[in-house]
């Protein structure tokens, strides 16, 4: 790779960038006017929420036996707050004014007071207390055992007074004061039961009993750097992407269409030259436009138009500077190279814009990882792309460089921007994309043709139903009906669907062929070794994606329903037996087989199966079995090993709970051999094989 | 006139057909709202889980100091648990900086010992804010001694003859009237005005410019101006081709929200979210279509008005993003919760429409307000077709000759009248 | 050596729906210094392919050709400097000027650096760009745009030239002043490959003319040659014969 051609190419780009106004004008400054907009039109919100909340002359009203003690001990706060260092702060302004109403909630409701307070003495708290129980006994059909008995202050104990404040959620203002009115009260409690300790003669303050204090060995630059550096990845990446699209959309993309790419292929300079080039200029253009807008973002700091924090103090140490090097450069390559990559593969400037915009949203995600709580940085966070960077930033604000898992970082991010150059250098060999012609549209193809190239289409939608229909349907939110709907509409309907519309042979389609006899017996011995591996492989997943606790019992306690067993058999394991094995070994493996190898092919729709699972917890399991099973499905060029495979895995899961099965404790070892047996057994199946037709 | 609908029909069909088969357009408005946000949600949900799973794992180290034996129950509470693990170290607070402990649990006696109390000990939990794991230490420590701290006040309380009841005095809750569905509406309330307007624009973008600088690069436009029929029969079907697009996407993008909203929030808020409803009122979507079609012809027009001058894409796109940038700033000014439909409000174009989505989604309907604003986005659009028109008249416009954008257009043909001529005559 | 040397050159495309296409179904014949070699064909014939696999934009699926000894396989980054390829997809970038066009390839081509300047201006005198030189390409007629191109093409001074359909689109005035260009670089002693569908175009500039179609080398030989072999007189002619004798 020669540099000097390398510099010819990056001044040639950068010079007609320049000499593009409208460009220059569009990215760099209208963003630099739109920030201080945006910035003021969510300050004044906040800020008009705020006066608003401030200025409101609450009306309210009071109810119930009690409100005469309530207003006094309203009045009794009212009248110690101007005297009390101690006051709570957001009783500062509370302007609140008591107004008599029939039907308080329906006043409330009307938007005609703000709140309501509804004050109960102790017989006729206990006594709604009770009815609340007996209609919660009647609704679960359990009671809370001891709820009462509880020594605690959580819940309200028998015989004591109830003030209940009422306001309307949807209304922020009013539900605003109704807090307010609470902390009124409980500053008025808490004056009562001091009270009531001087009165029994005793000097110590209640409050000071064991009083639990916290206290931060943190710095101010440390708390600072971690509230800095929950968003600097995330704000820094969102700018070089941003920024770095304004003329890498252009670059291969463009000069596809314009057919300048076809003159510069022709030219002595190499691939990689011209590739190097254009990832360097999207880097200049990308660090160029973030550091103006980081500029303009201190510049509106120092303004006071964005406020900081208390206590704000920054600073940064060379070694930290260093490290944010580090971690920085290599991340902005990354993201130049995922832009080149967009425009390489693009044919045309609208194409690659048309990606730009989810690649930019998915990439934001791993970029916030730094904002989560919890997540460490000595953890598989370290080998995801961006999320390392965006975890390890934070670490290094707040004075913590651990130097090995920076080199993680910097390794993975840049190993990976090295392998995009790659591919995006590949696909300049790639003769129906650099030259932009138009391929066959998808629209003139008919039969398996057609299917195999709009295949993505159909399983992305697939999953994206499937996924959608579980969370916003109602009806489908229990477990029969929303398994019913997956496989019986979502699998097997597709696939119909599928075969109908590309009008296929289903025998072919689906790969309904006859296995050779003998291979049966080994098909079933495959079952048990099977499972017992995909238990090895989720034990493996565990250390590295530990499931929460809680989501282990929600899984169990989605698995359990109601019902005869026989009917359990047939929905988790009969039904999805089949359904999902004709939508997977059938009807995807058909529509792929031509795409990829076939060890390729194997992985890719056991991968497939897996993300249909959408738990990360399940996704490995869930892809091994697939691998395994689409292997069997290739091997003997059938669906019918899949099915019964497939269906005896799930009713072997289900065995293992009813009978109890210690699946938890089992002998790793014995795992391992069982994954042994089962390549054995794939073994004896390749030797026998009936290779999927190629038809 | 018949004739003439029928016209601007076969036209129209022609523009859906073609822009139904073009590959963008149709995973820009139809695939992208389908398939986006279950995947940015499957993203999200993954990522919450693995964040959830991996502070599950990681244990908090504490460390005691000075215990007293009167609260040894402390001691022993902490040893139950799995997720705390009690070292002793020689200098905690430095192990702290370090990451090596968690957190300390400092007794002290306290400054005027009392001897009614004797077991009255000052607890201070020293531990680093800048540090997760330290945070969530002081977390779960922080809620383990707040309940210990309750059962030893009812003890010491009921030592000095103050019953339990007595020290609770009175139970304060706060508790919310608004429904679930209420709920559910207020939340949709503050996301939808502002996303559906986004939406709406994004979904005119690309047919708005490839109808007509994207015409012009392919040289389709001159083909199309030789159709034996009324030019603006044309431009008629090409502007409501646009907005039905915009239309669609914006549609298609609300369902696609709506739907995946409660899933987005619910491994956020946890249970509190069992009753909220997140359904748009029936009696809503009659007008947040009658809006959503008010401003897909409104941004149509202008969007369209201002790609008619450039000659390429790229150049329409550069045209386009100010005016779209334009129509959602006025509306980040009324995203506080609790601004009120006012009369202004309602007559200025998109704050309008924005405000009415919000109170049909709460349901609230306010028809003289409604109506103010529906007259008032007819005008708007009536003006931007006006305007229209009147550089339709412009053959050289039409015929693509005339380089430059709207500016300097509205600038030569409306106010420096005489020099345009001058110019014209020589050319 | 010979400049221009082709062996059953082969290329086949995947396609959805066809499934593999054979574009170029083993072509070979090689072309002399000072010689243009005509390659004749329809449309889809395997022209443009084959000479954008001369050229190093694409692979060969298998066969061997060389450019001033040079493999376009192996030694595919020589090729390209010993080479200049003109058709006409191959655009030009619109915001730089004629001056900076030349500049550039010249010097992308690995021109010896001290000599680019002399070159361009060389370049900017042969074709009378001197009052444009200047001048964005934008904002050329498709005229000047055109000489600008020819002279990129020649701005590192290969010795072989490949102009793919070099007329498509201009005006005859613009297309004879290319053939007399294309001309005078053949008695500069350049070696030219050139195609095109246009009969005339063969017939007056070609030395030797090959006849493509479906991907296969039909006949390559001089005019006269060509006549002998058919007895017919028109290319035209010649062609057609060729071409059905292919297809029965």
């Amino acid at each position: 790779m020669s540099w000097s051609i390398v510099r010819l190419i990056w001044r040639l780009e950068i010079r007609t960038l320049l000499r593009s106004r409208r460009t220059v004008i569009l990215s760099i400054v209208l963003p630099m006017l739109l920030m201080p907009i945006m910035l003021l039109a969510s300050r004044f919100s906040i800020q008009l929420q705020e006066r608003r909340e401030e200025s409101t002359r609450y009306e309210y009203a009071i109810t119930g036996d009690w409100a005469d003690q309530v207003r006094d001990l309203i009045d009794a706060a009212r009248s110690a707050l101007p005297g009390d260092d101690n006051r709570p702060e957001s009783l500062e302004d509370f302007l609140a004014e008591e107004v008599s109403r029939e039907d308080p909630e329906a006043a409330v409701l009307d938007g005609e007071i703000h709140f309501y307070v509804r004050a109960l003495g102790s017989a006729a708290a206990d006594f709604e207390w009770a009815e609340r129980e007996a209609e919660r006994e009647d609704e679960d059909g359990t009671a809370e055992p001891g709820d009462r008995d509880r020594r605690r202050f959580e819940s309200r104990m028998d015989g004591v007074p109830a003030i209940e404040i009422y306001s309307p959620g949807n209304r922020t203002t009013a539900t605003a004061g109704a807090r307010k009115m609470g902390d009124l009260l409980a500053y008025g409690r808490s004056r009562q039961r001091e009270a009531l300790f001087r009165q029994s003669g005793n000097p110590v303050v209640f409050r000071d009993l064991l009083a639990v204090e916290e206290v931060s060995l943190a710095s101010d630059e440390q708390t600072s750097g971690l509230w800095i550096g929950r968003f600097l990845t995330l704000v820094l990446f969102m700018m070089t992407l941003a920024g770095g699209s304004v003329v890498a959309m252009d670059s291969l993309a463009g000069e596809k269409e314009r057919g300048t790419l076809e003159t510069l292929l022709t030219t002595a300079a190499e691939r990689a030259e011209i590739i190097g080039a254009k990832q360097l200029v999207i880097l200049t253009v990308a660090l160029v436009i973030t550091l103006i807008q980081v500029g303009n973002l201190l510049f509106y700091t120092s303004l006071d138009v964005i406020p900081l924090p208390e206590d704000f103090a920054f600073s940064l140490s060379p070694a930290a500077a260093l490290a944010l090097v580090l971690l920085f450069v290599p991340l902005a390559v990354l993201t130049a190279g995922v832009l080149l990559l967009l425009s390489a593969y693009a044919k045309s400037y609208k194409e690659a814009q048309l990606y730009f915009f989810p690649v930019y949203l998915i990439g934001l995600i791993p970029a916030a990882a730094g904002a989560v709580e919890g997540i460490a940085l000595r953890s598989a966070i370290a080998v995801i792309p961006i999320a390392n960077v965006s975890v390890a930033a934070r670490e290094v604000l707040t004075g913590r460089i651990d130097w090995l898992m920076i080199l993680v970082g910097l390794t993975v991010n840049s190993l990976l921007a090295f392998a995009l150059m790659r591919y995006s250098a590949g696909l300049l060999e790639d003769e129906q994309l650099i030259t932009a012609q138009q391929t066959t549209s998808p629209g003139e193809l008919t039969g398996p043709a057609a299917f195999r190239s709009q295949i993505w289409k159909w399983y992305v939608v697939l999953w994206a139903l499937l996924f959608a229909a579980a969370a916003g349907i109602p009806q489908l939110s229990a477990f029969r009906p929303q398994l019913l709907f997956n496989e019986l509409v979502l699998f097997l309907g597709s696939s119909l669907l599928i075969v109908r519309y590309y009008g296929l042979d289903v025998r072919k389609a689906w790969a309904l062929r006859p296995v050779k006899a003998g291979l049966w017996p080994v098909i079933i011995l495959l079952i048990a070794p099977l499972q017992l591996t995909a238990l090895l492989v989720h034990r493996f997943a565990n250390t590295i994606f530990p499931a929460p606790t809680g989501y282990l019992e929600q899984l169990a306690e989605e698995f359990s329903f109601p019902g005869p067993t026989w009917q359990l058999y047939l929905l988790i394991a009969v039904l999805p037996g089949v359904c999902e094995e004709i939508a997977f070994r059938g009807s995807l493996l058909y529509g792929l087989r031509r795409k990829f190898s076939p060890v390729a092919l194997t992985v890719v729709v056991g991968i497939v199966f897996g993300f249909f699972h959408f738990s990360i917890f399940r996704i490995m399991t869930a892809g091994v079995l697939g691998i395994a099973i689409t292997a069997v499905a290739l091997m003997t060029g059938s669906l019918f090993p899949g099915i019964v495979i497939h269906l005896g895995n799930n009713a072997l899961a289900i065995w293992f709970g009813e009978a109890g099965v210690p699946v938890d404790t089992l002998d790793t070892s014995l795992l391992v051999g069982a994954f042994l047996v089962s390549l054995a057994l794939m073994w004896i199946i390749y030797r026998n094989r009936t290779p999927y037709p190629n038809e | 006139m018949n004739d003439r609908l029928r016209q601007i029909g076969i036209l129209y069909v022609r523009e859906l057909r073609s822009a139904l088969r073009e590959r963008n357009i149709v995973v820009n408005s139809i695939l992208l709202p389908i398939v986006l946000y279950p995947a940015i949600l499957w993203l999200v949900y993954s990522a919450i889980s693995f964040v959830a799973g991996q502070s599950d794992v990681l244990s908090s180290r504490v460390m005691l100091r000075n215990l007293p034996v009167e609260h040894r129950q402390i001691l022993l509470d902490l040893e139950e648990r799995n997720s705390v693990e009690l070292t002793t170290l020689e200098n905690p607070e430095v192990a702290i900086r370090r990451g090596e402990l968690d957190l300390l649990v400092r007794f002290e006696a306290p400054d005027h010992p009392d001897d009614a109390f004797p077991d009255n000990f000052a607890v201070e939990l020293v531990y680093d804010g800048s540090k997760d794991r330290s945070r969530t230490a002081r977390a779960r420590l922080t809620d383990q001694l707040d309940d210990y701290r309750l059962d030893y006040l009812i003890d010491t309380a009921g030592a000095i003859g103050i019953r339990p009841a007595t020290l609770q005095l009175v139970w304060i809750d706060m508790r919310n009237i608004a429904s679930g569905t209420d709920m559910g509406r207020f939340i949709l309330g503050l996301l939808v005005p502002m996303f559906l307007i986004i939406m709406l624009s994004v979904g005119c973008i690309y047919p708005a410019i490839d109808s007509t600088a994207g015409e012009r690069e392919n040289s389709t436009w001159e083909t199309l101006m030789t159709v034996a029929t009324d030019r603006s029969n044309i431009l008629l079907a090409k502007y409501f081709y646009v907005a039905t697009m915009s239309f669609t996407a914006g549609m298609l993008n609300l369902a696609a929200m709506t739907f995946s909203l409660k899933a987005v929030l619910r491994p956020l808020a946890g249970d509190a979210l069992d009753d909220l409803s997140i359904e748009l009122p029936l009696g809503a979507i009659p007008v947040i279509v009658l809006g959503a079609a008010l401003m897909a012809l409104f941004i149509a027009a202008g969007m369209m008005i201002l790609a008619s001058f450039a000659r390429t894409f790229k150049e329409g796109q550069s045209m386009i993003g100010p005016f779209y940038i334009a129509l959602f700033l006025p509306v980040m000014f009324i995203q506080a919760p609790d601004i009120a439909f006012t009369p202004v409000l309602a007559a200025i174009p998109v704050v309008n429409v924005a405000m009415m989505f919000r109170e049909a989604i709460a349901g609230v309907y306010q028809w003289p307000l409604i109506g103010i604003t529906v007259a008032v986005e007819l005008l708007a659009v009536s003006l931007a077709l006006l305007l229209a028109s009147r550089i339709l008249q412009h053959e050289e416009f039409l015929l693509g000759g005339y380089t430059g954008g709207l500016g300097r257009f509205i600038k030569d043909r409306f106010f420096k009248r005489p020099r345009s001529r001058t110019r014209e005559d020589q050319s | 050596m010979t400049p221009v040397q082709v062996d059953d050159l082969r290329k086949t495309f995947h396609d959805e729906a066809r499934g593999e296409v054979q574009a170029v179904a083993g072509i070979s014949f090689e072309a002399r210094q000072g010689e243009i070699v005509g390659l004749l064909g329809a449309n889809g014939a395997g022209k443009t392919t084959t000479l954008r696999m001369l050229s190093t934009i694409i692979g060969p699926t298998s066969g061997r050709a060389t450019i001033m000894g040079h493999d376009v396989v192996a030694g595919a980054a020589e090729v390209r400097q010993c080479l200049g390829f003109y058709s006409s997809t191959t655009a030009l970038y619109p915001r730089l000027t004629a001056r900076e066009t030349i500049e550039f390839f010249a010097s992308v081509n690995r021109y010896p650096a001290e000599h680019v300047a002399e070159r361009v201006e060389q370049l900017i005198d042969r074709f009378k760009l001197n009052d444009y030189a200047d001048a964005r390409v934008e904002k050329l007629s498709s005229g000047m745009k055109q000489k600008v191109s020819i002279a990129r093409t020649l701005a590192h001074d290969p010795p072989v030239l490949i102009f793919d359909e070099p007329t498509v689109g201009l005006d005859v005035l613009n297309a004879l002043e290319v053939h007399a260009e294309i001309a005078r670089l053949r008695d500069e002693g350049k070696t030219i490959l050139f195609s095109t569908h246009i009969m005339s175009e063969a017939e007056k500039l070609c030395d030797r003319i090959a006849i493509i179609h479906g991907g296969r080398l039909l006949a390559c030989d001089t005019l006269k040659g060509l006549r002998q072999a058919t007895s017919a007189h028109y290319l035209e002619d010649i062609f057609v014969e060729y071409v059905r004798g292919a297809g029965a």
